[in-house]
């Protein structure tokens, strides 16, 4: 039917930019970095093909483990923070006070200068044991403690500077509650319901688009944690911040293990993707999209 | 709520991009497109000179080099290219330059697709990765085109320069581990400084005492963590942790020989003369260090960083006093490496040679890259122009002793599958510095996982 | 309705109590970084830390102002600017008209695309940095700023679009619909409906892609090599020597200053977040 083709066509005039893109700078690298992930590539000799040599060698390896295990954790216990102190600090942001604007702004500072490259320096000076952090410890009365020189701690503190850094998921947090109509909030205060009913009457089924959007973003970005394990731990102390993707790093670029690190990256990719599709899946049941509002009442 | 207004901006923002971005994919990449030259007659030196004949004129060629350093480092070099330029003046030559950050990322990405420049500084811990392929240039194939190598030949009989038979890496400088040391620390703590003829033993001695008499500071700021100490102690109690001759090559930790040295590391540890997991060992700019294991080539951005007096002595010898002096010889700081793909071959090892020889070059780099290999070199430096004063002259200083005095000049074998070896003994130490695993427990995995991993590399 | 209805004033004082104790954890380590940029180097590790500087210096503003003599870092600051504003405003084009197909129109293989579209974003970059490289060299574009900008065109990144999506389907379908009635075209409805409504996360669009091209290390790195190209971040890490030494306080110092283009950005586009309100009027 000519009307078919039509829409069909249109769909992707629309999607057209991303599409050809993803053609050209994404289809092409990917199936290139999936055949190498069979092969022993060391960037500059040609490709030799070692079939699933990698693949025994990644399952035998101790460190393949143990890095999947510590990103692992790491995203457990980043990503609810994480999010949770966003909703909770955008919450607070979204309210109409004189000033806000300048809260707004440093809450969001940690975002300007966190992949900045004296922050590393800064965090290893602010944790270590006569910095700041144990100079407020010990000022309180409580004992020092060994954040980046303990493989005990070394992991949460990495949680912790990742929580700090919740400008992004905050702002869009904040998008997400400027978007809901006042006049919902005003009919049901008219209504009578009190603040807490209207969160989560409200707020809750409405941020639910947003939720799920950092809920994903949050588990694809932590499962690919890098940059602070390389920066401030190095994978230390005792490979106790050694991210899956700093293994994936260092086998590449530091052991010219190139094909390996394909097959890395492509494991990686599944098991995000994984974990994607079931959150998409079980969105269908607490995500509100389309909400459907006749002259402001439902 | 459609006026014209709302139009005007992003149609004025959309044109502005179509134009940046029309503009942006067009132009082509600054610098001029290099035009093949001829083959040059084949250069004849006289025994002295260190630089070739000049060539007959030729057609104008640009030659892209690249390096990591600071902005002080690429002001010099960019002043040594003047010169150069002047002087061979068909030769353009196109800097590129960066941060240490990324800097062997890049080059690695570069040299795999073919996009690198003719020549390039990279970094003495990749020359074995950077060997087993052929992208970089056999300086051997072309001795007479580079005089400077006739001299230099003997000091670069190491994996840091070779590979196999093939010579890959011309020294953009040379440097030595030193024990820099806080002369203010020691006089204070009232404990003679560090001289050339310490022992191991009577360094930690000194170490404890100045960590007795001013508890904020530290002996030294932990060296393990360095890959040359700890086997050149071994070394020294006459044991070699690897042996590259054997096949496949085999770790060795020698226990007994070990357990003298971590016995008597866990007896500093206790007096906390040097660290065990503390992490502030900021360094002499916080007053916090006594002394530091460090490469010789950046005393001078030491110096830079703290406003107390630093003085310098070369490694000790000998474990106990016992045996033979045993020191390592000057590593390279870095390397100039050649794409062999380069279409300009002679104009690259003349600008390498340049660097290593060129009077007026030497003076304006100083020793941004190193102290110069080339001893001659080294001399002009030292005396006509520091004339004998100056953190610089204290730094080449330092490094001519660290050539004297010792009976044997040794460096750890570098086998394929060292780097692996290396960070498996990293893994394991770290596990016994933080006391997951006792000293026996260390020895063991380590000896273990090394081996494991040369083996591997040698299949 | 008075503009304060929703609180009593007790309230507002516990609020801004609250704001300001956290505002002092958010801010310590951008105050760290200024207050160190003022000390002379060997002041900046000193510990205990100092809450003030013992000693004044300007020298580390005044050398990395300077940068390499011929190119200074105006001519930095200019570059990152060229860069980024070039990518914001592409990036908000292209990724709102893609993501109004994935949110509103119908047509085959979108469920597919929409994943695969996540899908971009679960590659670590490592490992596609090669044949990338490849594809960028075969199109002249290395060492070029088109480098630095092109995926804008092309999107953005799955990221923007994926939250622009989100927002769509929060829209009511009746707005599109009546819009259908009064014979708008697909196009006239994303422009003059949908678009309009985004309002929020347009902003937010504008904020995350400023500063993520603003402070983007990693492709200017790899694919700048001329010196007068260079755009913040890699000028900044000119100043570090290996292991972090050199000259610390004047890529401390730099770092400071390019915070201040990224502060006022984010400060007036913010306070757009109180005037675009969701309408939820219907036409007719």
């Amino acid at each position: 039917m000519g009307k078919t083709w039509k829409r069909h066509l249109e769909g992707y005039l629309f999607i057209g930019p991303w599409f050809i893109g993803f053609l050209v700078f994404m289809l092409i690298p990917a199936g290139w970095s999936l055949y190498l992930a069979f092969t022993d590539f060391s960037f500059l000799k040609p490709p030799v093909w070692t079939g699933t040599e990698n693949v025994r060698k990644m399952l035998d390896s101790d460190v393949f483990w143990k890095s999947l295990r510590i990103t692992s954790v790491y995203a457990l216990l980043s990503v609810p923070l994480h999010l949770g102190t966003a909703l909770l600090a955008a919450m607070a942001l979204n309210v109409k006070i004189k000033g806000i604007g300048f809260y707004r702004t440093v809450f969001y500072m940690p975002a300007f200068v966190s992949s900045s490259i004296g922050v590393a320096i800064m965090w290893k000076m602010i944790f270590s044991d006569s910095g700041v952090v144990n100079a407020v410890l010990t000022g309180i009365g409580l004992d020092r403690v060994k954040f980046f020189n303990s493989p005990d701690n070394a992991l949460y503190t990495l949680v912790g500077i990742n929580a700090w850094v919740l400008g992004t998921a905050m702002l869009i947090f904040l998008a997400g509650l400027q978007q809901i109509p006042r006049e919902l909030y005003e009919s049901a205060k008219v209504d009578g319901a009190g603040a807490v009913r209207r969160f989560r009457s409200i707020t809750l089924p409405l941020l639910t688009p947003v939720i799920l959007f950092n809920l994903i973003l949050g588990i694809i970005n932590a499962m690919q944690v890098f940059t602070n394990g390389f920066v401030i731990t190095r994978g230390g102390p005792a490979q106790s911040t050694y991210f899956y993707v700093l293994y994936l790093y260092e086998e590449a670029f530091k052991f010219f293990r190139m094909g390996y690190a394909s097959l890395l990256a492509w494991v990686l990719f599944l098991i995000v993707l994984l974990l994607t599709l079931l959150t998409l899946r079980s969105s269908s049941a607490w995500v509100f999209y389309e909400t459907e509002m006749k002259g402001g009442k439902r | 709520m459609f006026s014209n207004k709302r139009f005007a901006l992003p149609a004025v923002l959309a044109l502005f991009v179509l134009l940046s971005a029309v503009l942006g994919a067009c132009s082509s990449k600054s610098g001029g497109e290099a035009s093949s030259s001829p083959s040059p007659t084949a250069a004849s030196p006289s025994q002295q000179s260190q630089e070739p004949a000049s060539p007959e004129k030729k057609d104008p060629v640009t030659l892209e080099i690249s390096w990591w350093g600071g902005d002080t480092r690429h002001a010099a070099l960019q002043e040594a290219f003047k010169l150069f330029q002047q002087k061979y003046d068909w030769i353009t030559v196109k800097p590129t330059f960066s941060g240490f950050d990324g800097y062997a990322d890049k080059l690695t990405v570069q040299l795999s697709t073919d996009n690198a420049p003719d020549v390039f500084m990279f970094s003495r811990a990749l020359t074995q990765q950077f060997g087993q392929s052929d992208v970089l240039l056999n300086y051997y194939e072309h001795k007479e085109l580079i005089p400077a190598l006739a001299e230099l030949d003997p000091i670069m009989q190491s994996p840091y320069y070779k590979f196999g038979d093939k010579l890959i890496g011309m020294p953009s400088g040379i440097t030595s581990t030193v024990l820099v040391y806080n002369k203010k620390v020691f006089e204070e703590a009232q404990v003679p400084a560090p001289t050339d003829d310490e022992t191991w033993l009577s360094l930690g001695e000194k170490w404890s005492k100045v960590r007795q008499a001013n508890p904020k500071v530290f002996g030294d700021s932990g060296w393990f963590y360095m890959p040359d100490a700890y086997p050149l102690i071994m070394k020294q109690l006459g044991a070699e942790l690897i042996d590259g001759a054997s096949n496949p090559p085999k770790a060795s930790m020698h226990p007994d020989k070990a357990r003298t040295v971590w016995t008597w590391t866990e007896k500093l540890w206790e007096e906390n003369a040097i660290p065990r997991d503390s992490s502030d060992t900021i360094g002499f700019d916080a007053g916090n260090l006594a002394s530091s294991l460090s490469a010789a080539s950046v005393i001078p951005s030491t110096v830079a960083m703290t406003e107390d007096p630093l003085g310098f002595a070369t490694l000790p010898k000998t474990f106990d006093g016992n045996g033979p002096k045993i020191s390592m010889p000057p590593v390279p700081t870095s390397l100039w490496g050649i794409d062999a793909r380069t279409k300009h071959k002679e104009e690259a090892l003349l600008l390498v040679n340049f660097l290593l020889t060129d009077k007026d070059a030497i003076k304006t780099m100083k020793v941004e890259t190193g102290v110069p290999a080339v001893a001659e070199s080294l001399e002009y430096l030292s005396t006509e122009v520091f004339g004998g004063t100056g953190v610089e002259s204290e730094m080449l200083d330092v490094v001519k002793r660290s050539q004297q005095g010792s009976d044997e000049y040794w460096l750890p074998a570098q086998p394929l599958g060292a780097p692996d070896a290396n960070a498996a003994f990293q893994t394991a130490f770290e596990k016994y510095l933080f006391k997951q695993v006792d000293i026996d427990g260390f020895l063991a995995e380590a000896e273990k996982t090394m081996n494991e991993k040369l083996q591997e590399a040698a299949k | 309705m008075r503009s304060n209805s929703f609180r009593s004033a007790a309230t507002t004082v516990a609020l801004y109590v609250i704001l300001s104790l956290l505002s002092l954890l958010f801010v310590f380590p951008l105050y760290w970084l200024v207050v160190s940029s003022f000390k002379p180097l060997s002041a900046i590790f000193r510990i205990p830390f100092e809450w003030w500087p013992v000693d004044w210096t300007f020298k580390h503003y005044k050398d990395g102002w300077r940068f390499m003599g011929s190119v200074t870092f105006a001519r930095v600051y200019l570059n990152t600017a060229y860069v980024t504003i070039v990518a914001v405003v592409a990036t908000v084009f292209t990724s709102t008209l893609v993501a109004f197909g994935f949110a509103r129109l119908r047509f085959f293989g979108k469920n597919v695309l929409f994943v695969a579209l996540l899908a971009t974003m679960m590659l670590p970059t490592q490992v596609t940095l090669v044949p990338t490289f490849l594809i960028f060299d075969y199109l002249n574009l290395i060492d070029t700023y088109a480098a630095l900008y092109i995926g804008a065109f092309f999107g953005g990144g799955a990221f923007y679009i994926f939250l622009i999506r989100q927002f769509i389907m929060g829209l009511p379908f009746d707005l599109d619909e009546s819009a259908r009635l009064d014979g708008a075209s697909t196009f006239r409805i994303y422009w003059s409906i949908i678009l309009p409504l985004c309002s929020p996360v347009l902003i937010t669009i504008v904020i995350l892609s400023f500063t993520w091209t603003y402070n983007d290390f990693f492709t200017p790195l790899i694919f700048l090599s001329s010196i007068e190209k260079f755009t913040v971040p890699v000028a900044i890490n000119t100043f570090l020597d290996e292991a972090g030494t050199g000259k610390v306080g004047v890529a401390i110092a730099m770092t400071t200053l390019s915070v201040v283009p990224l502060l006022a950005v984010f400060f007036a586009a913010q306070r757009r977040f109180m005037q675009g309100i969701a309408t939820t009027g219907l036409k007719g």
